[in-house]
């Protein structure tokens, strides 16, 4: 899967936080190891801990999943981190592994199978009949936590958003647990996010009124959902929070393309922590957002490398949005210059049809090519070659590594944009991909 | 947008939503709302208005053309000392950040522009950082500054108006860097504002006057001898001690004259070997008022009685070559003629005169012969450090030997190569590792240093882990720059 051999950054990423990374870089030196091995599908090792028997290491090359003896709930654990980074410096001959990798490899091959079974026993046992039912059932709780969320709205419209920001935390937090309690986490996430515009300080009006106007939205299209047009209502249902059956993807056509990933974000919500990837297609020239979740310590998928290509499927999730999954195997794409954008014109241009198609349309990630940093009347702007610029975000660390990456000359730069301003991604130059994500002063790994 | 926030601010309960500046667009939804309530209106036209703001939003054209970064002079460094730059910072801590950017300035390679902001950063806290961070930071560097205004706050410079307008810490700095480069030029500075700065900061610019020390300063700082002020005498007093040609240090000469002396000769002993040379002590009887103004104390600071106090005081500011000339013995043999009954207090009072007036002869033999007086390590010449270090008594609890490390450290930066492979000679593991010795050991002597903790026996101490990993990344940031 991957095209080059793992690099030290690779790893340090994995890292789940900052003291693993560091602990594992200290692990990572031959004196720490009694033996180590490896092959093509993994490698594996015998770690000197504190305790009397060392702690076996495995892991599996291919989606970088790790299994240690020791007793550390985070994953990976900073042995398997050690290993690895080990690896990255001083590979070892291939050798035949030992019984206790083995055993582990035969136990994930049957779990996969076992996984790879189960979703067409699902859908050859499902009935259409209560598939539908259940998702009627769905549907009423969901609406009737809209209907809730309706009246609070309008409540806090007829006496005034100016009492908002008084009515502190716990005044979203409730409203938006009764939206998970009603099955609709999107919308739940929406209220949390109105908490913190109402929080935000001076200027928090104007985002706080948007942000609730298009929840009342919500609302309104939840109550005529059965007779919206079906994007319109998968888009409903997509933000609302509502899951897609991998079934259901399944039976959608997928997209072969050159798929560039030009941005690597890891956010921490709650402790779900959720890795966003924008990818460009070289051909088709179109965005998609390939996200992963991992639950507390888990591993977070490692198959895509930000600046990588691959010749891939993408599914798209249904509706109009940009969200969409890997389908099979996928293999690294030929080596090809920075493809996107040369104009903010068409940023704005593609912006405005998503919003078009989908009212709820957050962001959008693209990549641009040629664009500098200038000062604007108010802040700093990102601008084409025609002269024409967007506003970066206020107060952005990454701001800086762009100005010193590129000394005011332009560049190539993936960016987000979220119908005001500009959140600069990742960097490209001739000689590396630079995720500005890491230079935001709390990203993972750096 | 401006009516409608207006109107949802104060509430839709106060009257029908403020319409004004509502496109046509938008307006022409209201059409269908009439007999919806104030509030669902209200929210309805503000989705529609976020939806036509938001889909509509046009370029805009920059203020003014940013000026370009001036090309840079010097050349980027490797992929790996960047790398290692990166991990440097990631781990934190000070000393192998100075070591890495002294290493670039030395070679005359700066750092990836991706990592400037980072490195400025820490260097917006710490002058000394940050100054190191300006050597190497190029034209980029320096483009980059004028965007923050933490990266680009002027630090003390070499101006006069400094001086006049600085902070105490502000003014010291400049103090001392002046000293190095024009020491008069400092000196004129602390003279303009003599008159009316408070005594405990003329009391610190004297201090700063240690850096560049000469017989140039020895008419001012004597005239400070007659202040008001006790510490500023005292401050004055301490700086004339140290210059050896100074009246101060021939006040003192003339003064222990009479109290040191050698005994008369001996008649021969029975096998006719001449008995070693013996000295004599006499104690002064009394305080002389005059001694006062020179920075003497009556009172012992120590339990100690007051006329050995007195003898200390002077002897300790008389310069050892001094006794060697006047009584033609060389060092050993003085030490050896020190009298019995004060042999403790002359062997203290003439390594305090040491670590005032350095001479190499007089190293070894005061080294052993006193427990170890505070500035006696830092004044014993470069040369003579690695038998020092060889010759420093073996201490028993591990924490001792520490605490001898950390004095080692302290008096002798930057570490040469010959002392630190003595030091590693000289110490066990324990002590090393907990001094902190893989930061500070020069660089010649780190493999000595990862074989000797290697060796330590509990391998899976967290402490050693960084420590070797320490050294390791100093091991290749030498073979990076100075293969």
């Amino acid at each position: 899967m991957m095209s080059q051999p793992i690099s030290r950054e690779d790893v340090l990423r994995l890292a789940p936080d900052a003291s693993s990374a560091k602990s594992g870089q200290e692990l990572g030196q031959d004196r720490k190891w009694m033996s180590r091995g490896g092959d093509s599908q993994g490698l594996w090792g015998e770690c000197q801990g504190s305790g009397k028997l060392p702690y076996q290491v495995r892991v599996d090359l291919s989606d970088l999943a790790t299994k240690c003896s020791c007793p550390s709930r985070k994953f990976p654990c900073k042995h398997a981190l050690g290993l690895l980074l080990l690896h990255v410096e001083k590979p070892v001959a291939s050798t035949a592994p030992p019984a206790w990798v083995v055993e582990w490899r035969a136990s994930r091959e049957a779990r996969a199978a076992q996984v790879a079974e189960k979703p067409k026993r699902a859908t050859a046992a499902s009935d259409p009949a209560a598939s539908a039912k259940r998702r009627g059932e769905r549907w009423d709780r969901v609406k009737s936590g809209l209907a809730d969320l309706k009246t609070w709205a309008e409540d806090l419209v007829r006496v005034g958003i100016a009492s908002a920001p008084g009515k502190g935390f716990e005044f979203f937090d409730h409203q938006a647990r009764r939206l998970v309690d009603a099955q609709a986490p999107g919308a739940a996430r929406w209220v949390r996010e109105l908490g913190s515009c109402a929080a935000a300080g001076e200027g928090w009006q104007g985002p706080f009124l948007e942000r609730l106007s298009l929840l009342h939205l919500m609302t309104v299209a939840a109550e005529r959902a059965d007779s919206l047009p079906s994007t319109v209502r998968a888009d409903l249902e997509a933000t609302l929070g509502l899951t897609v059956a991998a079934a259901e993807l399944d039976q959608l056509p997928a997209l072969r393309d050159d798929w560039q990933v030009v941005s690597h974000e890891v956010e921490l919500d709650d402790r779900l922590r959720v890795q966003r990837h924008w990818l460009f297609g070289r051909k088709h020239r179109r965005t998609a957002l390939h996200l992963s979740f991992a639950h507390g310590n888990a591993p977070l998928d490692g198959r895509l490398r930000l600046g990588e290509s691959y010749d891939a499927e993408l599914v798209f999730y249904p509706g109009s949005g940009m969200r969409a999954a890997l389908r099979g195997d996928f293999a690294p794409a030929a080596e090809a210059p920075w493809n996107g954008c040369d104009s903010l014109a068409e940023l704005l241009d593609r912006y405005a049809h998503g919003l078009a198609d989908c009212p709820w349309l957050e962001s959008l990630g693209l990549p641009l090519v040629a664009v500098a940093p200038q000062r604007g009347s108010s802040g700093w702007l990102l601008c084409d070659r025609a002269g024409e610029g967007l506003p970066l975000r206020a107060a952005e660390p990454s701001i800086m590594a762009l100005l010193a990456v590129s000394g005011g000359n332009p560049v190539d730069i993936a960016v987000e944009f979220d119908g005001r301003s500009l959140r600069p991604m990742c960097l490209a130059t001739s000689r590396e991909f630079i995720n500005l994500r890491l230079y935001s002063g709390e990203g993972v790994g750096l | 947008m401006k009516g409608l926030l207006t109107s949802a601010l104060l509430g839709a309960q106060q009257g029908p939503p403020d319409l004004q500046g509502l496109p046509d667009q938008v307006m022409a939804l209201r059409e269908s709302m009439t007999d919806l309530p104030g509030e669902v209106q209200l929210l309805e036209l503000a989705a529609a208005q976020s939806l036509y703001e938001r889909a509509g939003v046009r370029p805009i054209a920059a203020a003014n053309a940013l000026p370009l970064a001036p090309l840079d002079v010097q050349e980027c460094c490797t992929q790996a000392a960047a790398d290692l730059l990166e991990r440097i910072v990631q781990r934190g801590g000070n000393e192998l950040l100075f070591e890495w950017l002294t290493l670039a300035a030395r070679a005359k390679r700066r750092p990836p522009p991706r990592l400037l902001p980072r490195l400025l950063d820490l260097g917006a806290s710490q002058a000394a950082l940050r100054r190191a961070v300006e050597r190497v930071m190029d034209a980029r560097g320096a483009w980059l500054c004028q965007f923050n205004a933490a990266w680009s706050a002027p630090l003390p410079s070499d101006g006069d108006a400094d001086w006049e307008t600085g902070t105490k810490v502000q003014r010291i700095s400049l103090l001392e860097r002046l000293r190095e480069s024009s020491p008069a030029r400092a000196r004129e500075l602390i003279q303009a504002t003599w008159h009316t700065d408070p005594a405990d900061e003329r009391e610190r610019w004297l201090t700063a006057l240690a850096v560049g020390l000469s017989a140039d300063d020895e008419p001012w700082l004597e005239s400070c001898l007659d202040d008001r002020s006790a510490k500023v005498r005292e401050a004055a007093a301490e700086l004339l001690a140290r210059l050896p040609d100074s009246a101060y240090v021939r006040r003192m000469t003339e003064r222990a004259q009479s109290w040191l002396t050698l005994a008369a000769p001996s008649k021969r002993g029975l096998l006719g070997r001449t008995k070693p040379p013996q000295l004599e002590a006499t104690l002064p009887a009394e305080f002389d008022s005059a001694w006062t103004r020179d920075g003497l104390r009556e009172k012992p600071a120590a339990a100690i009685g007051p006329r050995q106090w007195w003898l200390e005081q002077v002897l300790s500011r008389v310069p050892p070559a001094v006794w060697s000339r006047r009584f033609e013995l060389s060092p050993e043999a003085l030490v050896a003629a020190a009298p019995e009954e004060h042999r403790t207090l002359l062997l203290r009072s003439w390594a305090a005169a040491y670590a005032r007036h350095p001479s190499a002869e007089w190293t070894m033999p005061l080294f052993g012969a006193q427990s170890l007086q505070p500035g006696f390590l830092a004044a014993a010449p470069a040369e003579q450090r690695p038998e020092l270090v060889r010759r420093l008594e073996p201490l028993g609890a591990p924490g001792q030997e520490w605490a001898l490390l950390a004095e080692v450290r302290q008096a002798w930066p930057p570490l040469d190569e010959t002392t630190s492979a003595a030091l590693v000679e000289r110490f066990g593991a324990p002590a090393l590792l907990a001094a902190d010795a893989a930061r500070w050991i020069a660089p010649g002597s780190l493999e000595q240093l990862e074989q000797r903790l290697a060796s330590v026996a509990d391998a899976s101490g967290k402490k050693l882990d960084q420590a070797l990993f320490e050294i390791a990344l100093r091991r290749e940031l030498h073979q990076e720059f100075d293969p």
